[in-house]
């Protein structure tokens, strides 16, 4: 099965998911960044040029210090995320999960560079392109990761019904699968909701009670915890 | 369609998740993917340059006639990634049979007219070319597909025609760049000239290599752009949730099976042993045979009627919307201040006001060379501390030159033996004949041998290190003081043999050895 997420099993033997970011959407973090810099670096050498020869070598230092401190300060400092990344719900984290420290977040972007080469990010954007990680060689000598932090879509609310226990016991697969449905079942028209419902005439239907998806959602419901 | 075959797991995603999906879905299937997609593009472009070179005469047509056909070239990438994504990827051939139906029935005189510039092509792409609808119901579907996803589909459009696809071309032809010989390089006034009036080959390296970059990228798009649309269509019908009921009702039927055959089979048992007995009149054992498995049908409208709901639908709607709570017209008075001209007198600055200004520039101006030269003189003392703190630095670590013999100083104890001047006797070998002559050979030898690693570490600097071992020890008499190792192999040789094989040293044999000591050592030390 194709997919793009990095598990990682906690001491605790607990699994966590990643969710690697790809090269669109930091492509775009990249410049959004670009941009901030850019604009930054503009109006500061506008209010600088009126200290004339002092003026330019302090916006030189300025240049220097955004080229290679501007991401590290961030991802250090602001829970992995320059303003870009986070615009976009993406944050740098090592590959087991923890934040960047200085050493990795100064490793990944001072290879930026290498990135680079031969020009213009050519072999950054291979590499993220043939990694099954999406990762540019700075992430890959630094053990870092760029991930979706953000949860996919706001927490989901489980339709109300009124609570109903099974007759019978749930296995963990069942009742994953019936607390998904119900999750889900707002965004669904009813007939397809009904279809679903269809597929698992032993959980659906019963002597008494509500009926299809009705019951489902009941079930459900009783599942996360409500009683009447 | 069977949601059982997808090689991708289902799951709710965000947008640009899916896109990273996407990108990975084409990365995986690379080589049918692009053999296909070179198999039908390469052909078609080569044509067209032959057409723009020798006819047109401008190899800029090449570049816009092969961006225009590209929705028709998309088809073919969609047509191999939305099988491989089934897990049956066609093969080129497939493909090239393929590729009649693929004009005839997707809609391709649309894609390559009024569809061209929608930046969402491929996303609604996939409705045109997988389900198959026609007029204002595909219409309807597509904008219902594309609702939540037009956002994401929009900006990797702008990703990959305005900023990958350039940035690729550009970076090609700088590597060119630094290939081709100055002097060969086209020297041309503007840039216009460069992309209409430059030398034929110019025109073929510049737009050829456009034109692979574009082509290099347009699978991935389409990749990216279908999973898209699957993305769509598993929120909208939760084929992830079908997924999971699927194998549970899988489960199900064969944990049923399963019980009914145990019954049935305990059933028979329990009649066989009543039969054998003899004990009771047998009675036949029913087992329930599964008459009422329940099968139920996919329950799915009618489509007659579905169609009717929709004609329905845009009546409908207008009736409800033309209900007050859904919007009207209201007007409100409020007052407001009258705007009042500013007059061009104003504008003008006050004589003093400038006088103060440029005044205050000069200040600025005074203060910034004043602070530069500040600068200037920390910057000069802060480069001084820099070299001052590498210096101190590199003569704490010894990186200047090798260590000097002087700053040697022998550690006190070596391979076990104390080897401090001050606690061996003046007369070595003398005390050590006068032990032999006590019988002691082994204290004996162990002198002479604690006396010349003395000698040897105190007088001739022999730079033994704290942990060496006799071994070491031997070593580094080999490579530091090459006169003495013939005299302390056979020391050693003779020490070792006493002290670990326990073997008897003729006394003749020590005798000799410390004459020799002395003649070794005695010498040094009076030098």
């Amino acid at each position: 099965m194709l997919d793009t997420l990095r598990f990682i099993t906690t001491p605790e033997l607990i699994e966590v998911q990643l969710r690697p970011a790809g090269l669109l959407p930091r492509l775009l973090a990249w410049g959004i960044d670009m941009v901030i810099r850019g604009g930054f670096f503009l109006a500061a050498a506008v209010t600088l040029s009126i200290l004339g020869g002092f003026g330019t070598g302090i916006m030189l230092l300025l240049y220097f210090f955004l080229e290679w401190f501007y991401p590290v300060l961030f991802e250090v400092l602001m829970q992995g995320a320059t303003p870009g990344k986070r615009a976009l719900g993406l944050a740098v984290v090592s590959d087991d999960g923890t934040p960047v420290g200085w050493g990795k977040s100064m490793t990944r972007n001072l290879l930026r560079t290498a990135d680079f080469l031969p020009m213009l990010y050519g072999f950054g954007i291979v590499s993220v392109l043939i990694h099954k990680e999406f990762r540019r060689i700075g992430d890959i000598v630094a053990g870092t990761l760029v991930i979706h932090r953000d949860a996919h879509s706001p927490l989901p609310a489980l339709a109300e019904a009124t609570p109903l226990a099974s007759p019978t016991p749930l296995d963990r697969e069942t009742q994953r699968a019936l607390v998904a449905f119900a999750e889900r079942a707002r965004s669904l028209t009813p007939a397809r909701r009904e279809e679903l419902a269809g597929l698992v005439p032993h959980l659906a239907r019963a002597e008494t009670g509500p009926q299809g998806a009705a019951r489902l959602l009941a079930l459900a419901n009783y599942l996360i915890g409500r009683r009447i | 369609m069977d949601l059982e075959r997808l090689s991708v797991a289902l799951r709710p995603r965000n947008s640009w998740e899916a896109v990273d999906l996407g990108l990975r879905l084409a990365m995986t299937h690379l080589r049918p993917l692009y053999a296909a997609w070179l198999a039908v593009t390469v052909p078609t472009v080569l044509v067209l340059y032959l057409i723009c070179r020798y006819w047109l005469d401008n190899l800029v047509w090449l570049y816009f006639f092969v961006w225009w056909c590209k929705p028709l070239f998309d088809r073919v990438a969609l047509h191999v990634i939305s099988h491989a994504v089934f897990g049956d990827t066609p093969t080129v051939r497939e493909t090239l049979r393929a590729l009649p139906r693929l004009l005839r029935t997707t809609r391709v005189s649309a894609g390559l007219l009024w569809n061209w510039a929608n930046p969402l092509r491929p996303v609604t792409m996939a409705v045109d070319m997988l389900e198959g609808l026609r007029g204002g119901q595909a219409r309807m579907r597509k904008s219902l597909i594309r609702r939540r996803v037009s956002g994401t589909s929009l900006l990797q459009s702008v990703l990959y025609f305005w900023i990958l696809q350039p940035v690729l071309w550009m970076a090609l032809l700088g590597c060119s760049a630094l290939i081709v010989p100055e002097d060969m390089w086209p020297d041309l006034g503007s840039l216009q000239d460069y992309f209409m009036h430059a030398p034929m080959w110019f025109s073929t390296l510049l737009y050829g290599l456009g034109i692979a970059c574009g082509l290099l990228l347009e699978p991935l798009y389409v990749a990216s752009g279908f999973m898209l649309y699957i993305k769509r269509r598993t929120d909208l019908e939760a084929w992830d949730v079908e997924l999971q009921f699927r194998r549970l009702a899988k489960a199900e039927q064969e944990h049923h099976a399963g019980t009914l055959a145990t019954r049935f089979f305990s059933l028979l048992c329990a009649a066989l042993l009543l039969a054998t007995l003899g004990l009771a009149p047998v009675r036949k054992a029913y087992a329930d045979t599964p008459t009422d498995t329940p099968t139920v049908p996919l329950a799915s409208a009618p489509a007659a009627e579905r169609e009717h709901a929709v004609s329905r639908a845009p009546d409908e709607i207008t009736q409800v919307m033309k209900d007050k709570r859904f919007g009207h017209t209201e007007t409100t008075h409020q007052l407001h201040w009258k705007e009042t001209k500013s007059k061009e007198k104003d504008r003008k600055a006050p004589p003093w006001l400038q006088d103060m200004l440029r005044s205050l520039g000069d200040a600025f101006h005074g203060l910034g060379s004043a602070l530069s030269m500040l600068g200037r003189v920390g910057a000069w003392i802060l480069i001084l501390l820099v070299v001052v703190v590498v210096l101190y630095l590199a003569s704490r670590m010894g990186w200047l030159g090798r260590r000097r013999a002087s700053s040697y100083i022998p550690p006190a104890e070596l391979a076990g033996f104390d080897i401090r001047p001050q606690s061996l006797p003046d007369d070595i070998a003398a005390a050590a004949l006068a032990l032999l002559a006590q019988g002691n050979s082994r204290e004996a030898l162990s002198l002479l041998f604690r006396g010349s690693l003395s000698r040897l570490a105190h007088g001739e600097q022999v730079p033994f290190g704290r942990g060496d071992t006799e071994g070491d020890c031997l070593a580094r008499v080999h490579r530091h003081a090459p006169a003495r190792s013939r005299f302390m192999t056979r020391l050693l040789g003779c020490w070792q043999r006493l002290a670990y094989a326990h073997e008897t040293i003729r006394q003749a044999e020590v005798e000799a050895l410390c004459m020799e000591w002395r003649h070794e050592f005695q010498g040094a030390q009076g030098a």
